[in-house]
């Protein structure tokens, strides 16, 4: 059985001027085959979605100047630009609501009630800093219908599936899109030392070769 | 009547809860420590320019990370004052130097400090000699601009340094002419 294996495919800077899709075919034409796996990093599927904003565009509201003081140092939501990204794309009340559940749920031993509630850009949200130069001044927002989006990717290149994953260097692997087949835990302990680089690396697609025969 | 009493207790003791949280969570606070910096020094030297290059701590004396997106160097010498040099500024963090002149957004840890280099290139515009153009150089303000982000909103702040001409004339190693 061939072994299985991560190639990762440096690319230029992506922008929001680009489509994932042909972007993909164009540099990954001639190293993919039927049994492997694409896979595209959330961020920069993200960004040829458009799904951006500088802080100083945003209007901020006192509530999101209010909840983002609950949210740990360190998150994505913790200053009040990326609380209101979120807020606006997720409703305000239902955030403040959320976090508001979230707490009560600490208080009994429950985590996680914000995240579940709060939808799905709760988790998703990358707050300045969070993203390679040119995007590091901006929050990048996750991506718009994943499993679309890795649907097309699979027809297009004829591999045997395609995710979308959500990586750092933190050892946090997480499918955000994945096609039938595809058994997407597989795939993010495979992306759990993330090949995909950091910060300024440029390599935002990563094809696992002879994934199909790793699955079975 | 009792029930609105204790109800209004309640959002009372709650509203002093949250305040309290937040003085004891604290926020970031930036301090641009211009009056610590290093003495300017010389980078590089050519026949018709020269630069020069302190170092300036932003240190985060908050109890909150904050971030600064971006920081530049503008430099203030209009032509009206001394035309005989064209100059230009910029500012790079330290850890991360760059020839793009792109600031790239850096955390900045509670308690903890990054240091940024502040640099300013002057270019001879007239003769094509640096060290003849600059015994007429008079003093060099900068203006230190950078977006700060943290627990509040965004602002665009500016510390501001000079760069005496006896300064440039002792590093270049020139005497300053009597204009």
């Amino acid at each position: 059985m061939p072994d299985v294996e991560m190639v990762s495919v440096p690319t230029r800077i992506l922008t929001t001027k680009d489509d994932i899709v042909d972007i993909v075919e164009k540099y990954t034409k001639g190293k993919i085959g039927e049994n492997d796996v694409i896979s595209v990093a959330e961020s920069v599927v993200a960004i040829t979605q458009g799904r951006i904003v500088r802080p100083e565009e945003l209007k901020l509201t006192r509530v999101a100047l209010f909840c983002c003081r609950f949210i740990p140092d360190q998150g994505s939501l913790a200053s009040p630009h990326g609380m209101q990204s979120l807020m606006n794309v997720e409703g305000k009340w239902r955030v403040a609501f959320a976090l508001f559940a979230g707490f009560l749920g600490k208080l009994v031993g429950q985590n996680g009630i914000f995240y579940k509630w709060g939808g799905e850009q709760t988790a998703l949200i990358d707050d300045v800093t969070g993203t390679m130069p040119p995007f590091d001044k901006h929050i990048v927002y996750g991506p718009k219908n994943p499993q679309d989006v890795v649907k097309r990717l699979k027809e297009r290149l004829g591999c045997f599936g395609a995710v979308i994953a959500d990586v750092n260097d933190l050892k946090r692997s997480r499918i955000v899109g994945v096609t039938d087949g595809v058994d997407g835990s597989k795939v993010a302990h495979l992306l759990i030392d993330n090949p995909f680089g950091n910060a300024s690396q440029k390599t935002p697609i990563v094809i696992i070769k002879n994934f199909k025969q790793y699955q079975r | 009547m009792e029930v609105l009493y204790v109800i209004a207790g309640i959002l009372v003791l709650c509203v002093i809860a949250i305040k309290l949280f937040f003085i004891r969570e604290g926020n970031a606070k930036v301090e641009v420590r211009v009056d610590q910096r290093t003495p300017f020094k010389m980078e590089e030297l050519t026949k018709d320019s020269v630069t020069f290059s302190t170092k300036i701590e932003f240190a985060n004396a908050g109890t909150q990370c904050a971030t600064i997106m971006d920081c530049f160097v503008r430099a203030q010498l209009p032509y009206e004052q001394f035309d005989g040099v064209k100059v230009e500024g910029k500012a790079e963090w330290d850890q991360a130097p760059r020839e793009d002149d792109y600031f790239e957004s850096v955390l900045i840890q509670k308690k903890k400090s990054i240091y940024v280099l502040a640099k300013v290139k002057l270019t001879a515009r007239k003769n094509g000699d640096i060290k003849e153009t600059l015994t007429h150089m008079v003093d060099l303000p900068m203006d230190i601009i950078y977006l700060e982000l943290g627990r509040r909103p965004w602002k665009l702040l500016k510390e501001h340094i000079l760069l005496p001409n006896e300064e440039i004339a002792k590093i270049v190693g020139i005497e300053l002419a009597e204009d």
